[in-house]
């Protein structure tokens, strides 16, 4: 008996160390294991927050270092938002700008020596939007390209586009939108008032038939408050779209963004937009998620309905169980009354062993016959979660009877024990049904797809389910990915501020003895 | 009790109708881009000819698989008074006996006739084509003209085509391949039927081992040979379109799908279109025609509004304005000279190349026979395991034929 701890101690150096390193080595491996868990969890979030910013998100291999997140290329997608739309965040071509774009072309002794053919292309991409065709700026501008310099067999060039006025008369300039087209053109001024539009030169009369509904203008106002006239100064435009080709044997060395398409052996560049802003260059397929998804009745942006429809729908699920499962499980915890049991037994653990599938058509008839194909009718059919009763039910038995029984001596009722004594302490079950809850509601896919039929009654997964059909199920992925990463922000935030609250509860020192 | 509150519910929605006299027409149809042109179309046509009618319409999309939301909600007795009714699953809605038979309710004369053959059946018209595809060969120029091959055209036949492929192929290395391949009956039958395949013998019955198949199927696998032809997830693409817009594929056989998807997607690409080859030995083209068509529920209460709406979304200025959007083909025969189908540019020309595939050759509906989509499911798993080196030909075939005979007799 003595013998073992007598040796215990002449090694208690050694063991010291060893322990020391033991330690280390367990934390060293608890690192590495949660490292690992979240490369796995988290990997797929932030490949596809990186390849939602890209031009084509589908590239493959994929690169993890893209022009969109290098800050070279930033500025000059602000530098060049300014200088089209005199914004360097939503950039954009507007009338009476012009805009500076460098190209340089390698020619080598045996290739031809030709300067390169440079266009505007039209381009406005066809998912999901309003159809209304958008003004294009290869229809409203000038382009001049001329050679800058040379170094060895590199030759660099200029390329400006010119957006020249629609209008002779100078003023006030206002945004506007275009109205419903009739003999003359309107438009709706930002307070919502429809003017008549005056087109007083022959370059903006010919475009008169060429403009639709829902066109950005940017409008000059002459006169008198009362009898003031507007003229069409033109069309803004959101992209500036460039084309650059070059002969067989030159080569593109360089311009001042990166290409978003390459064709023809690398011969042919595409940009989508030259005038892209700091949200059209990095955050583009953002914006054009909340732009571009808009309803053709109303003109208002369908993602953001869609956003706020699912904040409303988890707000309303949340609120309910709360209440509705706090209520029953406490019941079911202490209260004693005849069926309790049999209630328990059928009305939460059955209730929890049927898939819901199998409630499929009877609930939607009954919803049906009720009116309630909405986001109504989806509330009242998760009104009440088996599985945050038996939570809650669970949490209550788990507290001290102690606590209400001096309630009771001081002589309140069940209510007020449950509302005044019990309630306040079940705050981390409350928190924990809550996040629950809210992230069932937010990532609910199967009933809303049944129940909600128009589109402007969607929640976002069967929002997020619409983009992925355009082309008959060729997705634009981009699009998916920045609605995905959109909406797995609020669940993201919603976990990291209430975790802490998980742990803890002040029950256990509340008794005494 | 619940009679009552249904009653009064009744009452209430009555009277409520009353109030307003306005009838809306409910359409259903696919989610994507839909929505937008289908809502484009009511507001620029039929809204300002229903005004005076009091008829308000509304359009509803269906997510995701389109078949089986349709078949719940008229199931559910809540489907709109129009949708889209796809040729392919008609038999399965006309056997519920909730679609329409529209003879004499809407003229089908003015319509492309195999679009019509497409939707009926024992005589009667279920449904009017909206619009149609058909297959045609598009092919990415700039590579034809690197590899200094000729562009495909719409004399080749299947060994032309072939021969060009190889050709391009071999003068752009690996990078480069010929064409995508993707194992799908609806890429590959076409020239079945040129071969003189016919899907359905005269007591509905499959023949895969039918030498015409037997010859089509290994032409079409034949194409993967060398990588000229490669399956469009070997470049993570997944269909064959993607193949194509990244510019490392010479062509792709497709429809007037790919049409949109190359604008946004490969906007600076330079592509062409030519019709399907012919079979070599039978001289024939062979092609599929897809089409989807304007059905009325036979349960609706507006019978006449629908009718009305139905008409006006077939009429010739919605199908004229459907197809100079670049929208869609149009099922009227009458736009068959339509200016837009002479324009020069690559969307118009690939319209010409789907427009006369319709009518030149073997033409056959995309069409599962009775028994549903699964139909499809041998012939896509033998394409599969061939063009992936995992079976040989005759071996993928035959156990095709053994799981077609299973499926055909349950």
């Amino acid at each position: 008996m003595t013998a073992v701890p007598s040796q215990r101690f002449i090694n208690a150096g050694k063991n010291e160390q060893w322990l020391a390193r033991r330690r280390w080595a367990r934390a060293g491996w608890l690192y590495l294991f949660m490292i690992v868990m979240s490369f796995f969890f988290l990997g797929p979030f932030l490949m596809g927050l990186l390849s939602s910013l890209k031009d084509n998100p589908n590239e493959y291999p994929p690169r993890l270092i893209i022009p969109q997140i290098t800050g070279q290329y930033i500025s000059k997608a602000y530098s060049l938002g300014v200088q089209g739309g005199s914004d360097g965040w939503n950039g954009g071509l507007k009338p009476g700008r012009s805009v500076a774009f460098d190209v340089t072309v390698a020619s080598p002794k045996d290739a031809p020596q030709t300067a390169p053919s440079i266009i505007l292309f039209p381009y406005q991409p066809t998912s999901l939007v309003a159809l209304a065709r958008q003004a294009q700026a290869k229809d409203y501008t000038q382009l001049k390209t001329e050679p800058t310099g040379q170094i060895g067999d590199e030759r660099s060039y200029h390329v400006t586009v010119t957006y020249p006025l629609l209008t002779r008369h100078t003023g006030d300039v206002i945004s506007a939108k275009l109205g419903v087209p009739g003999s003359d053109l309107t438009a709706i001024l930002p307070g919502g008032q429809t003017v008549d539009v005056t087109l007083d030169t022959p370059e903006a009369q010919a475009k008169q038939y060429d403009l639709n509904e829902t066109q950005l203008v940017e409008l000059v106002r002459s006169g008198e408050a009362s009898n003031a006239k507007y003229y069409l100064r033109g069309p803004v435009f959101e992209r500036t779209p460039l084309e650059v080709d070059v002969q067989r044997g030159q080569r593109i060395v360089s311009s001042t963004l990166p290409p978003s398409d390459k064709q023809n052996f690398d011969r042919s560049f595409a940009y989508r937009n030259i005038t892209p802003g700091v949200l059209g260059y990095t955050f583009n397929n953002y914006r054009r998620a909340f732009t571009e998804t808009t309803d053709p009745r109303t003109g208002s942006s369908l993602f953001l309905r869609w956003v706020l429809n699912t904040f409303l729908y988890a707000f309303l699920r949340v609120t309910a169980a709360i209440v509705f499962c706090s209520l029953a499980g406490y019941a079911l915890a202490r209260l004693s009354f005849p069926g309790k049991n049999l209630i328990f037994l059928l009305g939460v653990l059955f209730v929890q062993m049927v898939p819901s599938q199998v409630n499929l058509v009877s609930n939607y008839v009954l919803l049906k016959q009720l009116g309630l194909l909405n986001l109504w009718g989806l509330w009242f059919n998760g009104l009440v979660a088996a599985g945050g009763v038996f939570l809650m039910k669970q949490f209550f038995e788990g507290m001290p009877r102690e606590l209400e029984e001096s309630a009771s001596i001081d002589g309140a009722g069940p209510f007020t024990t449950f509302w005044r004594v019990m309630l306040p302490q079940a705050g981390p079950a409350l928190i924990a049904l809550s996040i629950t809850q809210f992230q069932g509601a937010w990532n609910d896919f199967f009933w809303p797809l049944v129940l909600l039929r128009n589109q402007i009654n969607f929640v976002l997964t069967v929002g997020l389910s619409n983009f992925r059909s355009a082309y008959g199920g060729q997705g634009d992925y981009g699009l998916i990915l920045a609605g995905a990463v959109l909406s797995a922000i609020p669940v993201i935030i919603v976990f990291v501020i209430f975790q802490r609250y998980f742990v803890d509860t002040g029950a256990d020192s509340a008794v005494k003895g | 009790m619940r009679n009552q509150l249904m009653l009064g519910l009744l009452l209430l929605a009555a009277a409520s109708t009353q109030a307003a006299a306005q009838t809306t027409i409910k359409i259903n149809g696919y989610a994507g881009q839909d929505p937008a042109i289908v809502g484009d179309l009511i507001n620029r046509f039929v809204k300002p000819a229903l005004a005076k009618d009091k008829i308000n319409v509304t359009y509803e999309p269906l997510q995701g698989d389109y078949n089986q939301q349709l078949t719940t909600l008229l199931a559910a007795g809540n489907a709109g008074d129009v949708f889209y009714l796809p040729a392919e699953t008609l038999d399965g809605f006309v056997a519920t006996g909730k679609i329409l038979p529209l003879n004499g309710v809407v003229q089908t004369g003015p319509y492309i006739k195999s679009l019509n053959t497409a939707f009926t059946r024992g005589g009667k018209v279920y449904a009017i084509a909206k619009d149609f595809n058909t297959l045609a060969v598009e092919y990415n120029k700039d590579l034809f003209d690197e590899a200094k091959v000729p562009y495909p055209s719409n004399t080749d036949t299947w060994t032309s085509l072939q021969t060009k492929l190889t050709n391009v192929k071999k003068a752009l290395g690996n990078d480069y391949s010929g064409i995508c391949l993707a194992p799908d009956y609806a890429r590959m039958g076409q020239f079945a039927f040129a071969a003189g395949w016919k899907p359905f013998d005269s007591k509905g019955k499959t023949n895969l081992l039918d030498p015409a198949f037997v010859r089509a199927f290994n032409y079409f696998t034949g194409l993967a040979k060398n990588k000229v032809g490669i399956q469009p997830s070997e470049i993570s693409q997944d269909w064959s379109g993607g193949c194509l817009g990244t510019g490392k594929v010479a062509v792709a056989i497709e429809g007037n799908w790919i049409v949109g998807f190359l604008k946004d997607n490969a906007p600076n690409l330079k592509y062409g279109s030519a019709l399907i080859p012919k079979d070599d030995k039978t001289g024939k083209r062979g092609n599929f025609v897809y089409t989807v068509g304007w059905a009325i529920n036979a349960g609706t209460k507006n019978k006449a509004a629908a009718t009305k709406v139905l008409n006006i979304l077939t009429s010739p200025q919605v199908q004229q304005y459907v197809l100079e959007q670049g929208l869609a083909i149009p099922s009227r025969t009458s736009l068959s000279n339509n200016a837009f189908l002479k324009k020069t540019d690559a969307g118009a020309a690939n319209s010409k190349a789907i427009f006369d595939g319709a009518a030149d050759g073997v033409v056959r509906p995309y069409y599962f026979g009775t028994q549903g989509p699964d139909w499809i499911k041998p012939i896509n798993t033998a394409l599969a395991a061939v063009l992936s080196g995992q079976k040989s030909s005759a071996d993928a075939l035959k156990q095709a034929q053994a799981e077609m005979n299973t499926f055909q007799n349950r």
